[in-house]
């Protein structure tokens, strides 16, 4: 029989060619865009990993106040450590960008050439390869470094800055002003020596950084390492702490945990939406299905054949999606996207068998469980009910509409027959929404980023010291910083906490005098909802150290993530000397020979910079997420709003043989669906927002950022609008449709 | 006895809605019987043959078919039955509408293991020339004979017609009776006819008239007037 009823399918499909394609379209754009972002995530995360493994990444480094002697190193390598120099010196170009200088390395974080080859002599550079796109550098052109010409011989990436930061608490990688460049060892002596003796111009990032990169072996570990260097360094960072190592893995695992979620959320809805669709077919071919199950069909054999064609749009979707995911415009777009931001070499493309079989079957099995959950209770029915076509008014249905004219009773009664397609209804705007909102907060958060950064800094210079400082040159401010850290959601992110005086002149914090309070930075606050008298668990990665603080207040600040102490209090407790400094705060440039103490500068327009880097950054999935819920939305409205159509027809058409004119008729009809429509828009948009802001932390819990998802009052009444701009554009079609039921489909319904 | 119905109750609702359709049916049809069952409307001739089909549950009585008793069976065995035995025919012809003529009949094709000839019967039935064309393009005589097509397809041993010329006019509903009767002869199907067209009784080997939920009368014809013959359709 199945064979027979398998010729209807083709016929079905031809009969609302427009509805299954576009319910074809909708889980195929569904699948492109699940597939392309967990497909190019998997591809980055396999390999930057790969790659790592490869190209010998370091398992940590650290950073020494002085160079190691032989001995000291000598001592480390005996206890299994492999260990490699990664000296560094930035050196300011001339469009203000900085250049961070390297020798070439041997053992560890080898680098990755993409064109070209690496340095062998004097004159020659390799640089990083986002920095050269950033400034549109090829191999054979020259770049000038303190006042020398050297020719890029190369073009590449190391292990050790897949995301090219300046410093660990950067909030982004912003590669127009900093990369890497890697020279001969002799070449790398020059220079640094050239930098530290005569000191550049002010704003230059100068002074060397002594930092060595190590891998363990025979069994050696962290803290082998860490109790050899503990009282040499100035940082100690093991890899799986190191934000620019694996950094395009990190990021991409999120983005491949919530693409899966969200796939399934997004097939299982165009499966519901199918399966209102295949209800209003049943409803149709009631007596049918009757006078088979009553000649001895069994419902087995109509499950079956109604479930085939959701599964097979649903399979064919799936695969088309995956086909389109794994393409040049999928997956590889995708990947476009995030080698425009990490410093990765190009990776051989894989096509993971997971995705595959989750783009070939998920569908299918999602769409045959939905609809034969479904399905399964209309089936279920007696033959005698359908042949009868009985219909059982229940519930909110029966309601007794005594007062009232006859056109708003009428539009009642029809919201509430269509309850069912309504709750569809009112699903596909939520789940639109959820997309809408994802998009609309990641632009609302990183313009807030940008603006609340610019607003919180009232420096203009911060420099890091060199060494442990504890003459103040004039106009500056003394500032005591110690990195820390803190664990939530899975992740561990820099948390910099700042001693300073208590009437600061640029941090409106006035902490008290405790060793066990803090005053932590709005981002701070806001990232992972804390407040005041909470207790915040930092820890010191260097020490190995858990600190316990409560929070006594939260100031406005939300450069990444910043805790304020009393300056005094913080020296006691990290066991620092009366009036020692390492970070200064002013307001003007320093003079040369005081900048000689600084190893590193931020300026408040790098601070800008990082911020305008964020919206730029997200710009694309921004865009794609606002176009995908708009299509979803319209898309779901149209269908969902056209089977209630459909479903009125018998009522449509005898309506006017009663002489009701198509503007009433209009009125009966769409005006219920308007309602539904606004009513289901006031409800889907607050809550949809509350539901984007609540996991939010978690889906950036990666970033180092502050949580203000708040955007202006006005935005609500504009989505609203827009809600409803396309309900009627969708109207538009609906009224076409009810414009062409003739009084005629009332003989043609009773044949 | 072929078909035996004994005390045969039924009723819809509770309470102060309840409503006794069937009040205590006896009757009976012999093997190769055309049997008509008349009554007014609301009589409860449809409810009995759909009981007598195993489309509705029965409160008491017995039905028993071919010596097999149906009631108290279960909703899967009432399909085997209906499956093994009956075919139907309804007023309305309830056809697949995106489905030929011979698809139509093909759908239930496959519930028997030694069906009909298709080609035969559609010969037999008068659809040859239209076994490639959709229900839509068929006359009400037309569609009502394909239904009938797909009820003998796997040739049933009783046909159930729950009003089959309800829907039609006179010269249709006689080329649909001459069929019924052509059939029945043909392929000694047992007929059950619920109609309330005070003409076909003349027709058919058996009366039943139904009032009330009870039997009027009940006999035999022993004059047939063949259908092409009937008067006032």
């Amino acid at each position: 029989m199945n064979r027979i009823l398998k010729k209807r399918l083709p016929r079905e499909i031809k009969k609302h060619f427009w509805r299954w394609l576009a319910l074809f379209l909708m889980t195929a754009l569904g699948m492109a865009v699940v597939v392309s972002v967990v497909g190019g995530a998997e591809n980055m995360i396999r390999g930057s990993r790969t790659c790592a493994e490869e190209n010998q990444v370091e398992d940590g480094e650290f950073t020494t106040i002085q160079p190691l002697t032989k001995e000291q190193e000598g001592h480390l390598r005996q206890q299994g450590v492999i260990l490699e120099q990664k000296f560094s010196t930035d050196i300011k170009q001339e469009d203000g960008s900085a250049l961070r200088f390297m020798s070439n390395r041997a053992e560890i974080n080898l680098i990755a050439v993409d064109e070209g080859r690496t340095a062998e002599k004097r004159g020659e550079v390799l640089l990083e390869k986002r920095y050269c796109e950033e400034h549109d550098y090829a191999v054979g052109d020259r770049i000038r470094v303190l006042g020398r010409e050297f020719e890029i011989v190369g073009i590449g990436s190391s292990p050790d800055y897949d995301l090219p930061v300046r410093n660990f608490s950067d909030m982004s990688a912003e590669s127009f002003s900093f990369g890497t460049a890697f020279v001969t060892a002799g070449q790398y002596e020059d220079l640094s020596g050239e930098v530290n003796g005569t000191m550049p111009e002010n704003g230059i990032q100068g002074g060397e950084s002594y930092t060595y990169a190590y891998i363990l072996s025979g069994g050696a570990i962290h803290d082998v390492v860490k109790d050899e260097v503990k009282n040499l360094t100035t940082a100690f960072t093991t890899a799986e702490d190191n934000p620019r190592i694996l950094a395009a893995a990190g990021d991409m695992v999120l983005n491949r945990t919530v693409g899966l979620l969200a796939g399934g959320v997004v097939i299982a809805l165009f499966a519901y939406i199918i399966s209102v669709f295949i209800i209003h077919q049943i409803n149709r071919e009631a007596s049918v299905i009757g006078t088979l199950y009553a000649l001895g069909v069994k419902k087995r054999n109509l499950l079956r054949h109604y479930i085939t064609l959701p599964a097979a749009i649903s399979l064919l979707g799936g695969v088309s999606g995956l086909v389109l995911g794994f393409s040049e415009i999928g997956m590889v777009w995708q990947m476009k996207e995030a080698y425009g931001y990490f410093s990765v070499p190009a990776f051989d493309r894989i096509y993971p068998a997971y995705l595959i079989i989750y783009g070939v079957l998920l569908p299918p099995v999602i769409s045959v469980l939905i609809n034969f959950l479904v399905i399964n209770r209309q089936l279920s029915r007696t033959a005698l009910s359908l042949i009868r076509n009985e219909r059982k008014t229940v519930g909110l249905c029966k309601m007794n509409l005594k007062s009232g004219s006859f056109t708003r009773n009428f539009c009642i009664r029809q919201m509430l027959r269509e309850l069912r397609t309504s709750v569809g209804v009112a699903v596909g705007m939520f789940v639109s929404m959820m997309i809408f909102m994802l998009g609309l907060n990641c632009l609302v958060l990183c313009r807030n980023v940008g603006i609340d950064s610019r607003n919180s800094v009232k420096f203009e210079y911060m420099y890091t010291g060199k060494f442990p400082e504890e003459s103040i040159p004039e106009g500056g401010e003394a500032c005591l910083l110690q990195p820390l850290s803190i664990t939530k959601f899975g992740y561990t992110l820099d948390v910099s906490l700042m001693g300073i005086t208590e009437n600061s002149r640029f941090f409106d914090a006035r902490p008290a005098d405790s060793k066990n309070s803090i005053i932590i930075g709005s981002s701070l606050a806001t990232k992972y909802g804390l407040a005041k008298g909470d207790i915040l668990v930092l820890y010191d990665k260097a020490g190995s150290q858990e600190y316990k603080f409560t929070v006594e207040g939260i100031c406005d600040y939300s450069v990444g993530f910043t805790a304020f102490m009393e300056i005094g209090c913080m020296r006691e407790l990290f066991g620092k000397s009366d009036g020692e400094y390492n970070v200064l705060l002013t307001e003007r440039a320093l003079e040369t020979d005081e900048n000689c103490l600084y190893y590193s500068t931020t300026t408040r327009s790098d601070i800008e910079r990082s911020s305008a880097v964020f919206v730029e950054m997200m710009a694309p999935m921004v865009r794609m997420l606002l176009t995908v819920s708009v299509i979803v939305f319209f898309v779901v409205m149209y269908l969902m709003t056209g089977v209630m159509i459909d479903r009125a027809g018998f009522g449509i058409s005898l309506v006017k043989i009663f002489g009701f004119r198509q503007k009433e008729v209009r009125t009966l009809y769409l005006r219920g669906i308007t309602i539904t429509v606004a009513a289901g828009a006031a409800l889907c948009i607050p809550l949809s927002k509350a539901a984007t802001d609540a996991i939010y932390p978690w889906a950036v819990a990666n970033v180092a950022c502050g949580m203000n998802l708040h955007f202006r009052w006005y935005y609500y009444p504009l989505i609203f609008a827009g809600v409803m701009g396309i309900y009627f554009l969708s109207g538009a079609l609906l009224s076409r449709k009810i414009n062409r039921i003739t009084p005629t489909e009332v003989l043609k319904a009773r044949e | 006895m072929y078909l035996q119905v004994t005390d045969l109750k039924k009723s819809y609702g509770a309470g102060e809605s309840r409503v006794s359709v069937l009040n205590g049916i006896t009757m009976g049809v012999e093997r190769g019987q055309m049997c008509v069952i008349q009554g007014s409307s609301g009589s409860g001739k449809s409810t009995l043959l759909n009981c007598i089909g195993g489309l509705d549950e029965i409160d008491a009585g017995s039905v028993v078919v071919d010596g097999k008793e149906i009631s108290g069976l279960k909703s899967g065995a009432l399909a085997d039955y209906r499956r093994e035995n009956l075919g139907f025919v309804f007023q309305f012809y309830n056809l697949v509408p995106d489905l030929t003529v011979r698809e139509n009949i093909q759908v239930c094709e496959y519930l028997t293991g030694q069906p009909l000839d298709l080609n035969e019967l559609l010969e037999t039935l008068g659809l040859f020339e239209q076994r490639d064309k959709f229900p839509s393009q068929l006359s009400g005589g037309q569609q009502q004979r394909c239904a009938i097509a797909r009820a003998l397809i796997k040739n049933p041993r009783l046909l159930l017609c729950d009003e089959p010329t309800g829907a039609l006019d006179s010269k249709t509903s006689r080329e649909i009776l001459i069929l019924l009767e052509k059939i029945n002869e043909k392929y000694g199907t047992t007929m059950l006819i619920v109609t309330h067209n005070n003409s076909i009784k003349n027709m058919v080997h058996k009366v039943v008239v139904v009032k009330d939920g009870l039997i009027k009368s009940d006999y035999e014809n022993r004059r047939r007037t063949p259908a092409a013959e009937l008067e006032d359709l």
